[in-house]
């Protein structure tokens, strides 16, 4: 073998690679040269072998370049495989040492993996409601509309301010309007079935770009009086119904009696805004109705797309310019009518959002208890793997080299955290839509998808490198790399990364105390919600709705009589104890309307307070338990061709009678000149809360008696020990009997419907608590393992502590003093941090301040227990401690 | 008889060949080529280097710089393990193919042909 001899400055370029230019043309070199020397030897003079011998070479530049291309690749590729053979190594080594300390990878896998798990949980319900596009086209301009009242900031849109606004608006391209608050019976074909509707004007699925998956969709043209009658179905109505019958398009269905022709079916994508709609129908053959009068707001929400560079400021005065026109046009109807609308991408979550965003940041709060707490135990592993890595460095292996294999091991543990974290929140997700969270807004397009798998891999990672990072710095420093020089224990370095973990470990608690104090107030706050009262007695209450249709019951007379004869046959059944009429349940007013009050001084047109009005027969109040405060209930009299009578609501009185008494004063919807008549006040009730259980000031409700106002659409309420399916049973059949193309289809109690008032506020409390509990466990871990790390470091010295005569008292108190220190500092900043970050609950409060002092101290209380608990076994051990032992040892 | 130019496949088979008998650096293979061929072939030595380089691109050969007595810097190249058993499959190949050549040239009547028979 030829020995190696390369110049200095080569090798020193050969730090940096090989030169490959230089390599070639000393190659070349040689090469001619040796050739040239026999050449000459052979008999040529220099020139002419110089000139031979590069004719013979060829053209070396080409040549040159071919073989440093060949050269460049190879050494790419070495370089590959190095970068792999270091990875691989450091990887066999990662997992060796994670192998010989199984309960350290154990514990750091499985903390990681809760952390991971609920944050890509968290993460897949806030990217499917918050953060995916909707399924419009262009969602960005595309604006939700509404009417607003002086004091109704939004009310819905009435059918012709909607048409006047499409004709006289300068800043939409378009607007539509639709009502997906309808409800149809579908007859023929197998059981009458109540199905929810929609009315939608001709431009509605254009303007927000949706396509038919089968047919087509409604259009200008059927969006006319006089013009066939037409249904779009949904995806799931087809499926369900109809058995996903590919030439449905042509069929006739009967809506409500009628027939319609289906000429289409909407992807199952399609979805619009407080609409689940399963059939559509054209909004313009009913706009002659009076419901959809001028001064009706029929459940219809208008939608526009605004022209490209319209500002939403400029749409505001746009609308506004509109409004004012109409107020001024029609002074009756749209007194003090203003307009306004809001982006859609912001409509869509923005009941939900403050509960998600608060989740989404205390779960990042729980990964983060989660990463100090792994980057803990990393450091008392490195602290006692100090010498490993000294023997290391002495032979050779570079600071960087120690540093990346501790990465890798920190990295591959958080990968595997990781995936525990997504089987974790795949199961968690399912947990979490189980839990029912309530009015959460496209609950069906949650799951762990990729975007959620991506974004475990990538918190994995992050978590990975940030919790690695400063123990790997620590362990890599170059005193810690001498300790094997200093024969000593190394005591110099751990006395640092012992502050650092103690500095962890205080904001561990911080953090702790910060999710424990959130979790404190939500969950008073929602003991006070479900605290309130209704305003009614819930128990044994069961409610179906009726809806008669349109069609075979015209006139109010018919509609009433059935009511009449059903009330009667259901309140004769012996398990009945009383049954009343509805228009709206408790909780869940659907009809406000302005009020006059004779004799009151007058109020400015358009300003007349709101009240809730509701339509009920007699015996309603006593069914409900409503009490009456003063005067009568409704009576079979109270009908149409008597005299117009009320009931007001206490709060109504208080508000505008005081102390006197409003029996026998007179009211009109509207104001005092509208046309309606004066219906005289009867009685007083009780408050019932039915603007929702969370009002602080109840908006006030008149009750009307249903004879006199008349309505198909009507909830049965029966009062009955029996359960509420047995009462839905007997109901069914008493319906039947009496008409048997009425469906039923809503059946519930009102002890569900308050459920599921309070259900999101119940879920957002849940979750909390769970992250609340789980950083105050890994808290708890995290102090444990620093104050017996502690207490291992100073076996010494607490040894001949205790050979001066130190009591075991002494002992314990002192390693729980410590304990209580790293807390009561944690507790002070996790104390001023949460007092103030209160004001980003207040919102999701009810009935409970952000800094409530209850909740403050039940947790201090709390965290400090648990910190003496977590200190007390190594405190026990400590005193454990025999001193011989412990001298001799050191 | 002019020279032929080489089939590429042709000098790295060669190359393998003249490296099988130990560390050469490029001028010695250029000579030995140049020697046994008796300017069979016309080989610019410059594409000698290229094909070296290419094989060591491959793996079959490796090189090392060494010290000749003058004090020059040649580069030697010698047979990778991988370099030697393509040596023996690729000399196996070509001595089939010159055989197969040479006894077509070599016929001086058209065979029958036993296509029918298989």
């Amino acid at each position: 073998m030829p020995k190696r001899k390369t110049p200095a400055w080569r090798r020193y370029l050969r730090f940096w690679g090989p030169d490959l230019g230089a390599d070639v043309s000393d190659e070349f070199r040689f090469h001619l040269d040796t050739d040239i020397e026999e050449l000459v030897a052979g008999g040529l003079s220099p020139a002419e072998a110089r000139a031979e011998a590069l004719r013979k070479f060829g053209d070396a530049s080409r040549f040159a370049r071919d073989c440093q291309a060949s050269d460049a690749r190879r050494a790419a590729r070495t370089r590959r495989s190095e970068a792999a053979d270091v990875l691989r190594q450091d990887l066999r080594q990662c997992i060796r040492s994670l192998y010989r300390q199984p309960a350290f990878a154990l514990i750091a896998v499985a903390t990681l993996g809760l952390g991971i798990g609920a944050n890509t949980a968290v993460f897949s319900v806030v990217n499917g409601v918050l953060l995916s596009p909707l399924a419009y086209r262009d969602p960005e301009r595309l604006v939700v509309l509404w009417e607003t009242l002086p004091d109704m900031p939004q009310i819905l849109v009435s059918y012709p301010n909607y048409l006047d606004w499409r004709k006289r608006n300068r800043t939409f391209e378009d607007i539509a309007i639709y009502n997906g608050f309808e409800s149809f019976n579908l007859t023929g074909e197998g059981e009458p079935e109540r199905v929810s509707g929609g009315l939608a004007s001709g431009n509605l699925f254009s303007l927000i770009g949706a396509e038919p998956a089968l047919g087509r969709l409604i259009g200008p043209g059927d969006d006319q009086l006089g013009a066939e009658p037409v249904a779009v179905l949904s995806d799931g109505l087809w499926r369900r119904r109809l058995g996903a019958d590919p030439k449905v398009v042509g069929r006739a269905i009967r809506l409500d009696g009628g027939s319609y022709q289906v000429v289409g079916v909407l992807q199952p994508r399609t979805r619009l805004e407080l609409a689940n709609v399963d059939v559509w129908i054209p909004i313009a053959p009913l706009a002659n109705t009076p419901r959809f009068s001028r001064a009706n707001h029929p459940g219809t929400i208008a939608l526009g797309r605004l022209k490209p560079e319209v500002s939403l400021a400029q749409m505001r005065a746009d609308l506004a310019r509109v409004a004012k026109q109409l107020q001024e046009e029609f002074p009756r109807e749209n007194a003090g009518v203003g307009a306004d609308g809001a982006p859609v991408t912001e409509i869509a979550s923005s009941g939900i959002k403050p509960a998600l965003l608060m989740l989404a940041g205390a779960v990042g709060l729980v990964l983060l208890v989660a990463c100090a707490n792994v980057a803990n135990l990393l450091l008392a592993r490195a602290a006692s793997r100090q010498k490993e890595f000294a023997l290391r460095s002495a032979m050779g292996a570079s600071k960087g080299r120690i540093l990346r294999q501790l990465l890798t091991e920190s990295v591959v543990l958080a990968l595997l955290g990781g995936a525990l974290g997504l089987a974790l929140a795949w199961g968690g997700v399912k947990l979490l839509l189980a839990l029912q969270p309530g009015n959460i807004p496209r609950l069906t397009e949650i799951g762990i998808d990729g975007t959620a798998l991506g974004f475990a891999v990538a918190i994995s990672l992050v978590t990975g490198i940030g919790f690695g990072l400063f123990p790997a710095l620590q362990a890599a420093r170059p005193a810690a790399l001498a300790a094997l020089r200093e024969e000593g224990r190394g005591a110099t370095g751990s006395r640092g990364s012992q502050r650092l973990r103690a500095g962890l470990t205080v904001a561990e608690v911080a953090i702790a105390l910060i999710l424990l104090v959130g979790a404190g107030l939500l969950v008073r706050s929602f003991a006070n919600l479900t605290r309130v009262d209704p305003g009614v007695d819930p128990r044994n209450i069961t409610a179906a709705l009726i809806r008669l249709p349109e069609l075979r019951y015209p006139e109010p007379t018919r509609q009433r009589a059935l009511f009449a004869e059903l009330m009667a046959r259901v309140q004769a059944e012996p398990e009945v104890e009383s049954a009343a009429l509805t228009s709206d349940l408790p909780l869940a007013s659907s009809w406000q309307s302005g009020a006059s009050f004779e004799g009151l001084p007058p109020v400015v047109a358009g300003r007349q307070p709101l009240l809730n009005g509701v339509i009920v027969s007699p015996g309603y109040f006593a069914t409900m338990v409503i009490p009456i405060i003063a005067g009568r209930d409704f009576t079979a009299e109270d009908r149409e061709g008597q005299v117009p009578v009320v009931i007001v609501s206490e709060s109504v009185a208080n508000r505008f009678f005081g102390s006197e008494s409003p029996v026998g004063r007179r009211m009109k919807l509207g104001p005092v000149d509208s046309p309606g008549p004066w219906a005289t006040i009867i009685a007083v009730v009780g408050e019932v809360k039915n603007d929702g259980l969370a009002t602080l000031t109840p908006r006030g409700s008149m009750y009307f008696p249903m004879a006199q106002q008349g309505g198909e659409t009507v909830w049965v309420v029966v009062r009955s020990e029996a359960p509420a399916a047995r009462v839905g049973a007997m109901f069914r059949r008493q319906v039947a009997t009496l008409d048997r193309e009425l469906p039923v289809t809503v059946l519930r109690t009102i002890d569900q419907l308050i459920g599921s008032s309070v259900a999101q506020p119940k879920f957002s409390t849940v979750m909390l608590v769970v992250f609340a509990g789980m950083a105050l466990i890994l808290a708890a871990v995290g102090l444990y393992g620093v104050i017996s790390y502690g207490v291992s470091q100073r076996t010494r010295e607490i040894g001949v502590r205790m050979a001066l005569g130190a009591q075991r008292k002494t002992v314990v108190a002192m390693v729980i003093a410590q304990a209580l220190v790293v807390t009561a500092v944690g507790i002070g900043i996790g104390a001023v941090l949460a007092l103030a970050g209160g004001r980003v609950m207040g919102g999701l409060l009810f009935g409970v301040k952000p800094a409530d002092p209850l909740v403050f101290l039940l947790v201090i209380l709390g965290l400090g227990t648990v910190a003496i608990l977590a200190a007390a076994v190594p405190a026990v051990r400590a005193s454990r401690i025999d001193p011989c032992d412990a001298i001799r040892e050191s | 008889m002019p020279p032929v130019d080489l089939l590429q496949g042709t000098l790295d088979v060669m190359l393998l060949k003249a490296l099988s008998w130990g560390p050469k650096h490029g001028h010695a293979v250029a000579r030995l080529i140049r020697d046994t061929s008796e300017g069979a072939f016309d080989v610019l030595d410059g594409s000698l280097y290229a094909a070296l380089h290419r094989l060591e691109e491959r793996g079959w050969v490796e090189s090392e710089w060494g010290h000749s007595d003058k004090g020059k810097r040649p580069k030697f190249y010698q047979l990778t393990s991988v370099g030697r058993q393509r040596l023996r499959s690729e000399a196996v190949i070509w001595q089939r193919y010159a055989a197969a050549v040479g006894k077509l040239l070599s016929l001086t009547t058209q065979p029958v042909s036993r296509g029918a028979e298989a």
